[in-house]
């Protein structure tokens, strides 16, 4: 017989076989040994997995209003054409480029945005790119049909500059195809000159960008080639899902530079092939990103092409010829030795020591590399000693701009983010071909010595995950900050107006050289008060394949006061041109030659 | 017998008390032997278009945890998971294996293998919490060292990538972490001597090689050049460093093969001519992909190399029905015709291998090549402008086309 003990009776023992309340209590008993056993009491939950992907929560970044989504409110309604979504031909997944310029000479800011194409067909025939105007009530208006912006193959990225120097901007297009080449008849009208101007480029180019090379006054051309790509071919990840190849599975090709020899007696112009001659196609690489500047401070301007999944190559340029000193100058490959995903590109004092720094975005799994410049033309991998590096480790970032957003005087990042395999450290989406590729943008405002993650709410910037690849800043209001365009593949154009609150003073500085009747791309401009002095150079071309607006603007924090405003002009990087202080808080337009000194240049303005 | 006293009964209140312990033993037997819930996953749990061998070693995962669950079954199928980078099951997995077997480090090597892609301050935290188990793997040390050094604690690095030296005979990529530690430090000297001891180390691969030269391109030659090997030696070397021995890694390394390895493998045999192994493996690929043209490109390839070139012509004709768009089929074919000397055929191939792919240059220089055979001048002119345009740096090219000029103008 069992005996039950009841503490009730305080002790003493009860024979509870016997006790009236047994089988009530039996029953109780048997329900609940019975209940647990089968699990009903969940010792824990199937699982869940996260959607939300990994990096910082949004409830752990600090929370600010910095831009606000104006798109629709001003009538852009550009939505990037990615050919079919059942495709995963590698051209789609690395997306296309867009510009800010004055497509008509109104002085009022135009966009343009680069569309892929409906299939990856070299010979697809369509519309090359958006131009929208902007009327004077801030609205714009598709230009698109009237511009002549059509062509074929699948297209990239754009550079804007006035090459034949009659006073309005034209435009060279980089396909997954033949590039075009368009001219501007200064009212937005663009007439396909590609083959009259002999440049010939029939490999994948990315990044492209209008520069002086040899300060003849007349805007030379750069482009980056990317790899050299079969169509069709099957790539696969882990799990054995087709997936977007990488740059991984095919060779690199050489990048190019196209000369131009100025206009003809007839109005056209001509480019001449520096390709081989220059050097600068003697190493072939997977180039997606660019930047031209006096990197080494000895008045020629030199190039920077930010390779994909190898060592970047930095040509230092001797007299019209290049030498990829890259290795040597610590701009190839990481503080490990490492190559990486070298994607978009920005340049900045980042490091407070008053030398440009370059930046480049990368892969999920490895962190946008800051190289620190010193006044040599050396670089040194500090990317450690911020916290955007690892706040950036969970993201593949392309397009990236730095300006100061709320003007205290320091530069803050802004980083256009979207994945080109399926994001492996999320659970997989099933609502849209491109969700597993979509993230959200970062923005990293300079605090001190080092850099903080902003949020900008679910209508700003960093609010919706998409994936995003051209970023160009343009202050399309003209307020005084810049404002950012957007490009998303496969989805609709972002227009951000920057909202952000500004706690110090600026000054937006554009310039002008009535000569050649052109903005002066590669100029360097220095902002000098009493105690302090900023530079920065007008180079429209980084970020990825994209283009900005050719001014460069300054934070300045409590300085109200300035001395004056030097530029370098890039076509005479040996002189100095002194133009009198203008007030703070204002746009300013400084037109070449009006200055009150012109002067030799030290070592240290040369930009 | 009343209703009352049948219950109140001694003998019937015994009874019951023993059906009643009998029904409690089994019922808890059946429930610990299928617990509903926990080892089922909800039908998300795993994407869809999976490859099918992958689906079957998934549910033969499943079907072990089924049968008895615990930290190695869950295990498994983690590591499963992890292998073909389905990281979020891989990690669910592992923390339920973990929670099974919480002084196993296993399982939080893995979690901190995984997360340092996304989250370094994390990954740290699992190497700490593995080292708090088990500090005898240098491999733990080592990757500790490295994420420490990614986030910026240099001195924590150091001691750490020190003990992993240690405990790892010197192992070449440790040694190149402590020499770029050493470089941060504005230690040239020292940073200098451990990259020569790492690229001297028979163990280093061509990665450690080209690292460890760019590393020390920066670093002023204060003495005398660094004795860095040969380049004739690198040949001997492999293509990647091994990385230090990771027993917990085992399971993750058992997985299906992707089909670049495949492909990378296969193209290797038959650079290196071994023609029936690159056969197998180009099969082997297509079978896992049958929508990959590139492997059935190169398998027709191969078929001609071997003398079939009748079998490879009418495979690659197969492809090129198959994937008209597929530029490299087109050339593949262009190719096999003119080893059978149909040029006329050859160049219609070839053409539409342009066609697609007008910057294809390897098509290109075949129908070089074969308008210099047929004498068709104007056509190699056009074909040089071409390639010249595509590859303007080739010398060999340049040299070529001048020569061809000249001829050209001596017999004109």
């Amino acid at each position: 017989m069992i005996t039950f003990q009841s503490r009730q009776n305080h002790g003493t023992t009860v024979d509870l076989a016997k006790s009236r309340s047994f089988p009530v209590l039996h029953l109780v008993l048997s329900t609940v040994v019975v209940w647990s056993s089968s699990g009903c009491i969940q010792e824990e939950s199937a699982p869940t997995l996260s959607n939300d992907g990994p990096g910082k929560s949004e409830s752990s970044i600090r929370q600010r209003k910095v831009f606000t989504d104006v798109a629709k409110a001003v009538g852009l309604s550009f939505v990037h054409r990615a050919g079919s979504s059942q495709s995963y031909e590698f051209p789609r997944s690395m997306g296309s480029g867009c510009a800010w310029l004055d497509a008509n000479g109104d002085h009022r800011l135009d966009m343009l945005l680069v569309n892929g194409g409906e299939e990856i067909d070299i010979g697809n025939i369509g519309q090359m790119a958006s131009l929208y105007l902007q009327n004077p009530d801030g609205q714009f208006i598709d230009f698109s049909k009237e511009s002549g912006l059509t062509g074929t193959g699948y297209g990239m990225g754009v550079a804007v500059g006035d090459i034949d120097n009659d006073g309005d901007v034209d435009i060279y297009l980089t396909k997954y195809g033949a590039d075009q080449l368009f001219l501007n008849d200064g009212e937005g009208h663009f007439t396909d000159e590609t083959q009259e101007s002999g440049i010939v480029n029939p490999q994948w180019s990315t990044a492209a960008a209008f520069t002086d090379i040899n300060h003849d006054g007349w805007l030379d051309l750069v482009v980056a080639n990317y790899v050299d790509y079969f169509p069709g071919t099957f790539c696969a990840d882990a799990g054995g899902r087709q997936d977007f190849c990488g740059p991984q599975d095919f060779h690199g090709t050489s990048n190019r530079l196209f000369m131009n020899l100025g206009s003809s007696e007839d109005g056209k112009v001509r480019f001449e092939d520096h390709s081989a001659t220059s050097g600068i196609a003697a190493e072939p690489g997977k180039s997606l990103g660019i930047v031209c500047r006096d990197f080494n401070y000895d008045g020629e301007i030199d190039i920077f092409f930010a390779n994909d999944g190898e060592p970047n190559q930095l040509w230092i340029q001797r007299n019209g010829t290049f030498t990829n000193e890259a290795v040597i100058r610590g701009a190839a490959v990481n503080r490990f030795g490492e190559s990486e995903a070298n994607m978009g590109t920005v340049v900045g004092d980042f490091c407070g020591d008053a030398e440009p720094d370059l930046l480049v975005t990368h892969l999920s799994g490895e962190m946008n590399t800051l190289w620190q410049g010193d006044s040599n033309g050396n670089f040194r991998d500090r990317t450690s000693e911020f916290q955007f590096g690892s706040d950036g480790l969970p993201f593949t970032g392309f397009g990236i701009v730095a300006t100061d957003l709320d003007c205290d005087g320091g530069l803050d990042l802004i980083v256009a983010n979207g994945k080109v395999k399926r994001d492996r450290h999320r659970k997989h989406a099933t609502d849209g071909f491109w969700t597993d590729y979509a993230e959200r943008n970062q923005i990293f405002l300079r605090v001190e010595d080092d850099f903080q993650e902003l949020n900008d709410g679910t209508d700003g910037f960093c609010g919706p995950a998409e994936v995003s690849r051209g970023l160009a800043m343009g202050d399309f209001d003209r307020d005084g900050d810049f404002d950012l365009l957007v490009t998303n593949a496969g989805g609709m154009a972002r227009l951000y107006r920057n909202d952000s609150e500004k706690t110090g003073h600026w000054l937006t500085v554009a310039l002008q050289d009535s000569k050649r009747q052109r903005t002066v791309l590669g100029a360097r401009v220095t902002v000098i008060a009493d105690a302090r002095q900023w530079s920065a150079e007008v180079l429209t071309h980084t970020s990825y394949l994209s283009s900005h607006e050719p001014t460069v603007h300054f934070g300045l924090g409590a300085v109200s006061v300035l001395t004056s405003v030097e530029v370098v002009w890039p076509d005479e990087p040996l002189m100095v041109e002194v133009f009198a202080a203008p007030a703070t808080d204002q746009r300013v337009d400084l037109i070449r030659g009006s200055g009150i000194e012109r002067r030799a240049a030290s070592v240290e303005e040369v930009p | 017998m009343s209703a009352r006293s049948l219950f109140t009964s001694r003998r019937l209140r015994f009874a019951v008390c023993i059906f009643s312990v009998a029904a409690i033993a089994v019922v808890a037997t059946i429930s610990l032997w299928w617990r509903p819930g926990s080892s089922e996953f909800p039908p998300e749990m795993f994407p869809e278009g999976l490859s099918e061998a992958l689906q079957e070693d998934i549910a033969l995962a499943r079907q072990r945890i089924a049968r008895a669950p615990s930290a190695g079954s869950w295990g498994a199928l983690g590591e499963l998971c992890m292998a073909h980078e389905l990281l979020p099951q891989a990690e669910w997995c592992f923390r339920k294996a973990s929670s099974l077997a919480p002084d196993d480090p296993r399982w939080i090597y893995l979690l901190g293998v995984m997360a340092e892609e996304v989250d370094l301050v994390q990954a740290v935290a699992s190497y700490d919490q593995v080292l708090s188990l088990d500090r005898s793997v240098a491999a733990v040390h080592f990757r500790r060292g490295r994420a420490l050094a990614r986030v910026g604690r240099f001195e924590d690095a150091e001691q750490a990538l020190v003990t992993a030296a240690n405990m790892s005979e010197q192992h070449p990529l440790v040694l190149k972490a402590m020499a770029q530690l050493r470089i941060m430090q504005g230690d040239g000297d020292a940073a200098r001597v451990l990259i020569e001891q790492a690229v001297n180390d028979g163990r280093a691969g061509l990665d450690v090689v080209e690292e460890a030269k760019r590393l020390l391109a920066r670093q002023p030659q204060q003495n005398a050049p660094p004795t860095m090997p040969p380049s004739e030696a690198d040949s001997a070397r492999p293509q990647m460093t091994q990385m230090l021995p990771e027993p917990w890694l085992d399971g993750v390394a058992r997985r299906l093969p992707r089909n670049g390895e495949v492909a990378a493998q296969a193209d290797s045999l038959a650079s290196q001519q071994h023609y029936k192994a690159a056969l197998e493996m180009y099969e082997r690929l297509i079978r896992i992909e049958d929508r990959n043209s590139r492997a059935h490109n190169f398998h027709a390839m191969v078929l001609m190399n071997t003398g079939n070139v009748q079998q490879a012509l009418a495979e690659i004709q197969k492809v090129c029905e198959e994937f008209p768009q597929d530029a490299l089929a087109f050339s593949s074919r262009g190719a096999i015709e003119a080893q059978m000397g149909n040029f006329s055929a050859a160049i219609e191939s070839l053409q539409e291998a342009v066609r697609l792919k007008p910057d294809f240059a390897d098509a290109h220089r075949a129908l070089l090549m074969i308008y210099q055979l047929q004498k068709m001048t104007d056509q190699a002119d056009a074909q040089f402008r071409i390639l010249l345009a595509i590859v303007p740096a080739d010398r060999e090219l340049q040299a070529q086309y001048a020569a061809f000029q000249r001829d050209r103008g001596r017999s004109n």
